[in-house]
């Protein structure tokens, strides 16, 4: 019984690649705030995830114009590294965060729903062709 | 509507966003801190006021207290031009000693005060982190002779001085909410961001 109904399946098809840019843009905006606004400075383990966010929505939206969707695999190793790295900070939280203002689960959830939603794109792109 | 159209009125509203969120959210350039019961050196009628925010264990503070402040007292302060409060703070674990002994030395004998700031600046960084009470009293005693040691060790054993530190941390999150940037210096509650000798004093020269 496959996962996704039809519907389901056209529209992952066709909007999976934006989601996952929205999500990455809505939260490197989120993380700008918090660093650039609120002057509340990212920690090391931030900054890593910072390294793995920010490049995402730059490289997605040249991609999703384009349509070139065989490229998806060049940039999954971004989020794969910031699931991981956001894996590490929430399970062995490093005390170098005077101010711990985002819960470190919300860059868990972000890299989860950006490399599932790449993923779903790569995978749903790969059986049209095959069909 | 296609991606292409999805794409640029996404891009469009969260640039909106950002933009209101950059307009709504300036942080104020001028800050009003009570400074009573805080050390003060200076005429009082001295038409410039310099707040000053340093944590003992960051380099910056030090660096700053050891080469710009004597520049800042001789120019300035001397010549009744500036008066300073200097605000203690102890954000870092290495610190808390440092500055709980510098707020008993306030209360006990504020006379000596300045001069322990300038003993900590120039206390080796490991001696300032490794110092206990005793150790920072017996060191300076060596400095000062007329400093009531027993009475400042016997305060240290019956106050907490948690609250004071607590209370100073909060007057420094009034200006930095989030991390807090040091050294902080205000000029008449203008903050100046680098914390130089000619920035300071440019700052100043413009508020005279």
């Amino acid at each position: 019984m496959p996962l996704l109904n039809q519907f389901q399946r056209q529209f992952m098809k066709r909007y999976s690649l934006y989601i996952a840019w929205l999500i990455a843009a809505t939260a490197t905006l989120i993380s700008l705030f918090y660093s650039e606004i609120k002057m509340i400075d990212p920690c090391k383990l931030c900054w890593y995830q910072r390294v793995f966010l920010f490049p995402i929505p730059l490289l997605l939206f040249p991609l999703i114009w384009t349509q070139k969707n065989d490229f998806i695999l060049y940039i999954l190793s971004l989020p794969i590294l910031g699931f991981f790295t956001a894996l590490y900070q929430v399970f062995i939280k490093p005390p170098c965060c005077r101010v711990d203002p985002i819960n470190p689960a919300f860059g868990l959830l972000t890299f989860f729903l950006i490399t599932v939603f790449l993923l779903l794109k790569f995978f749903y792109s790969v059986n049209s062709k095959r069909c | 509507m296609s991606e292409k159209k999805i794409l640029l009125l996404s891009t469009f509203i969260l640039s909106l966003i950002w933009v209101i969120l950059v307009k709504t959210h300036e942080l104020p350039s001028s800050f009003s801190i009570d400074v009573r019961n805080q050390f003060t050196v200076g005429s009082q009628s001295a038409p410039i006021h310099m707040i000053l925010f340093e944590e003992f264990a960051c380099p910056v503070c030090r660096d700053l207290h050891k080469e710009v402040l004597p520049k800042i007292e001789k120019e300035y302060v001397e010549k009744n031009l500036v008066k300073l409060t200097i605000i203690p703070l102890a954000f870092l674990d290495d610190s808390i000693t440092a500055c709980t002994l510098t707020l008993c030395i306030q209360k006990v004998a504020p006379l000596a005060l300045k001069a322990f700031y300038d003993f900590t600046a120039q206390l080796p960084y490991e001696d300032l982190i490794s110092f206990s009470f005793r150790d920072f009293v017996s060191a300076f005693i060596e400095n000062d002779k007329n400093l009531p040691a027993p009475q400042i060790l016997k305060n240290l054993r019956e106050i907490s001085f948690t609250d004071e530190i607590e209370k100073n941390l909060e007057l420094a999150t009034k200006i930095y909410p989030g991390d807090i940037h040091v050294p902080i210096v205000l000029i008449n509650g203008k903050l100046i961001k680098d914390a130089s000798f000619k920035s300071i004093s440019k700052a100043i020269h413009e508020a005279l």
